[in-house]
């Protein structure tokens, strides 16, 4: 099963991003409540998937997807962002973002977008 | 289903810990009118997660508001020179926003819709918006803008630019010439990033690119969505390369790729200029055209510079991050868990205290009992350490209170917090917010006086609300003090003797007895002529809520100078040390809080007056002594004081010595509150604050230290 870790500040978007990844087959490797974190997180749990909020405190998400694709070019992260932030989303795709998912989303944008991603098993 | 209420749950837990959190951001703030760069940030954070989750639960009013207000916070990070009035405003709303939020939430917690119209505070954003933008007589507005205007694909240029310059050259090679129409899903969103991410994935793969909309830098999502990306490439890669990656593109409804002849490309691509090649040309022109746009989306450039002195500074401030150390539960739980323990807290002592072993010398018995006891306490500090939150939620809200209070009567107030950390029990907390609203809406209703008459007596013109918490052992104290006009000792007691409250003489009533009037039902009527004619909301209300919990209130003033109220609650309802004490045949317990000392009474220290009063010398203090079985009429009791024994008591009111039969023992007590039909009748029952029940499975009364020791039942 793929790992996927989640990056969001919000518990609400974590545990709405969670439910729907596990009804769909994905493993959760983690969570994290910022892009400090969610960096650690990543070195630590070594995940196939990133889903990655933007506006974050500590370190937002553009910051922790550079220091994430440094760390491991290969690093496949997904944005999950907002209507508004097109220039942060602009600017996650020149940094390597692998593809990014509008709030609100529907169940399968965001599980069709990460099996894309992945093949799967 | 299940699945569906804990989302909602945490939505609305969620939100409602971001909303309170920003009222007090801003509150704190209020008075330097301004917000740092930080909590400009927390508030646009703040508003993006309210955004997020209200769009994803479906509640698009919320959603909207909540995206407008983000867009605000978006502009104000940019902007140094925000004019003070502006401020004001963005207070105002912000704040107003916040109500507003709860209200819905709350809505949606209680599983309605939430259906409030959002419209009239868009408006206003949408007015303030355009303040800020073009705040009046600031003509250098719009020369501040231009250096924020690093459009955001700056900064990959240098890269970009460099295969530019080698087009030419490159060019001559390039053999095929592509032209690919790409059509997203519908509802995917942002079709214009997207297709921006189509032609960057596409690095190094082309010579030389051109697509339509020729503009991807800015929204273009209509046109995409009616007419798809066309793109044009010139490249030296083979169609299935270019297919291929094409088709990796995220949420790709269908896909056209053609090899064509070069006449079919576009001059840019056809042509000589180098320019041609996209992304540096379209940026010229476009800084002018869109400045509003960038102004509503912020340079990611500019804004990094911003969050890393901001996240140094966080990083000082560690504390914040051990949020995540807690955990949030349920409060059924907790209050079942409570219930369980007091349960078990009695069955221990029905177990231990057994009418069929008491008698017995058991000694592992006793040493198993010891241990579980000492378990049992344990558990019921923990479990009790759970429920208490300090009180500063509670004080918090008083400041919203006083600021819309002080705008609506413009009268200037201060309101100065202090013991905001005391713990209490979550339950007395949440019956002590009424009541403390109600006290401070009288102090600035009628006991602060405007500015003009505060100068007048010689005042500063701004009034002092003082809003105090303290621990004191079992209780918790609270005072609510202004240095307003003071009671008018005269005036509550004619009043009194108007509405047949009191049939004293003047010169009989104490000054504590006159303030207490004010706490009487009736007293507060609306044509009342004292200051303390009222909205409809008594202090009777508010004296009785407190006294429910088993608390007191007390009033303390000085004409001209002020008033101070003194609420005694317990700092929990549950369970209290008891000392079990017998008269007749009766069992009562006395708190251990309250308990000072017993002891066995000479008769030549007693003292009875005249009129029956009795009392007794302690240390060459004079207190008074009363006899339990007279005043709950017990029969067969011991009457003699040389029989029983002496119980001395205190509380912060005072002090009175109780006659008891005899001390039966320390008892834990679950405190069970009587039902209300007793305490509404009050009499002797004020004496008592609750009943228990005892290890052998009879009930016992708890008696209310403060009663006996000072304030005497109205």
């Amino acid at each position: 099963m793929p790992k996927v870790l989640i990056v969001d500040d919000a518990v609400f978007m974590r545990v709405s991003i969670k439910n729907i990844l596990i009804k769909n087959g994905f493993e959760i490797a983690g969570e994290a409540e910022n892009g400090l974190v969610g960096l650690q997180k990543y070195k630590e749990l070594k995940p196939d998937i990133v889903t990655m909020d933007i506006t974050m405190p500590e370190m937002n998400g553009l910051d922790a997807l550079r220091a994430i694709r440094e760390y491991d070019p290969t690093a496949s992260v997904v944005m999950v962002t907002a209507l508004g932030q097109e220039a942060m989303v602009r600017e996650a795709v020149l940094s390597g973002a692998k593809g990014f998912v509008v709030k609100p989303y529907k169940e399968n944008t965001i599980v069709e977008m990460l099996r894309k991603l992945i093949p799967f098993g | 289903m299940s699945a569906v209420d804990s989302m909602v749950e945490i939505y609305v837990f969620e939100n409602m810990q971001l909303l309170e959190q920003l009222e007090v951001t801003l509150l704190d703030n209020e008075k330097q009118a301004a917000l740092s760069k930080a909590q400009i940030d927390e508030i646009f954070r703040v508003m993006h997660t309210i955004k997020g989750s209200s769009a994803m639960m479906g509640y698009d009013g919320l959603a909207k508001l909540s995206h407008k207000i983000e867009d605000i916070f978006a502009v104000l990070r940019q902007r140094e020179d925000i004019p003070k009035q502006a401020w004001a405003l963005i207070f105002d709303l912000v704040l107003e926003c916040i109500d507003f939020f709860k209200v819905e939430i709350t809505k949606v917690q209680d599983g309605l819709l939430p259906d409030g119209s959002h419209e009239p505070l868009i408006a206003r954003a949408i007015e303030l918006d355009g303040f800020i933008a073009n705040p009046p007589k600031e003509e250098e507005a719009p020369h501040v803008e231009p250096p924020a205007q690093i459009i955001m694909p700056d900064d990959p240029k240098p890269e970009k630019i460099a295969p530019a310059v080698q087009a030419p050259q490159k060019a001559t090679q390039a053999q095929h010439y592509y032209m690919a129409q790409i059509h997203f899903e519908p509802g995917c969103s942002m079709e214009s990033v997207r297709a921006f991410a189509v032609v960057n994935s596409l690095e190094g793969m082309y010579e030389k690119i051109a697509h339509e909309p020729e503009d991807l830098g800015v929204n273009c999502d209509e046109e995409i969505i009616a007419n798809g990306l066309t793109l044009y490439i010139a490249s030296n890669v083979y169609g299935e390369e270019l297919e291929k990656k094409l088709g990796e593109t995220m949420f790709l409804q269908r896909m056209e790729l053609i090899e064509c002849d070069i006449s079919a490309m576009p001059p840019s691509i056809s042509g000589e200029l180098p320019s041609a090649v996209v992304q540096p040309k379209k940026e010229e022109p476009e800084q002018t055209q869109s400045a509003g746009i960038e102004e509503q989306y912020p340079p990611v450039i500019k804004q990094q510079e911003e969050t890393a002195p901001a996240e140094q500074k966080r990083e000082a401030n560690r504390g914040s991050g051990g949020v995540q150390n807690f955990l949030s539960v349920n409060v059924g739980k907790v209050d079942k868990l409570m219930d369980l323990v007091g349960e078990i807290v009695t069955t221990e002592s029905m177990v231990t205290k057994h009418p069929d072993i008491v008698e017995l010398k058991l000694e592992s018995f006793d040493k198993q009992s010891r241990r579980l006891r000492q378990l049992t306490d344990e558990l019921q500090d923990i479990v009790m350490s759970i429920r208490m939150v300090p009180i500063s939620s509670t004080f918090r809200k008083m400041q919203r209170l006083v600021r819309d209070m002080a705008r609506k009567t413009g009268k200037e107030v201060e309101l100065v917090l202090l013991g905001e950390q005391t713990e209490v029990d979550k339950n007395v907390i949440e019956h002590l917010s009424d009541p403390l609203m109600h006290m401070i809406r009288n102090s600035m209703d009628h006991g602060l006086e405007t500015p003009q008459e505060r100068l007048a007596a010689g005042k500063a013109p701004a009034g002092t609300i003082t809003l105090e918490a303290r621990n004191t052992g079992g209780d918790v104290l609270i005072i609510i003090s202004d240095d307003g006009r003071g009671l008018d000792r005269d005036k509550l007691i004619k009043k009194a003797q108007e509405k047949g409250l009191t049939t004293k003489s003047e010169a009989d009533i104490s000054d504590r007895e006159a303030y207490r009037f004010i706490m009487q039902p009736g007293f507060s009527t609306r044509d009342a002529v004292t200051e303390f004619s009222g909205r409809g909301v008594g202090m009777d209300v508010v004296c009785s809520n407190v006294e429910r919990m088993g608390g007191s209130v007390s009033v303390d003033s000085e004409l001209g100078c002020g008033t101070s109220f003194m609420l005694n609650i317990p700092l929990t309802l549950a369970i209290i040390d008891g000392m079990e004490v017998k008269v007749g045949q009766e069992h009562y317990i006395i708190p251990i809080l309250n308990m000072r000392e017993s002891f066995e009474p000479r008769l030549y220290d007693i003292i009875i007056e005249p009129d029956g009063t009795e009392s007794i010398l302690i240390r060459g203090k004079c207190i008074r002594i009363e006899r339990l079985h007279r005043l709950f009429d017990v029969e067969g009791a011991k009457t003699d004081f040389y029989d029983g024994i002496m119980v001395l008591i205190e509380s912060e009111f005072g002090s009175t010595c109780l006659f008891v039969d005899k001390i039966v023992g320390e008892q834990q007590a679950v405190v069970k509150p009587l039902p209300l039909y007793l305490t509404r009748n009050m009499g002797r029952l004020a004496y008592i604050s609750g009943c228990t029940i005892l290890g052998n499975g009879s009930i016992s009364l708890i008696l209310d230290a403060n009663h006996f020791t000072g304030v005497k039942p109205v």
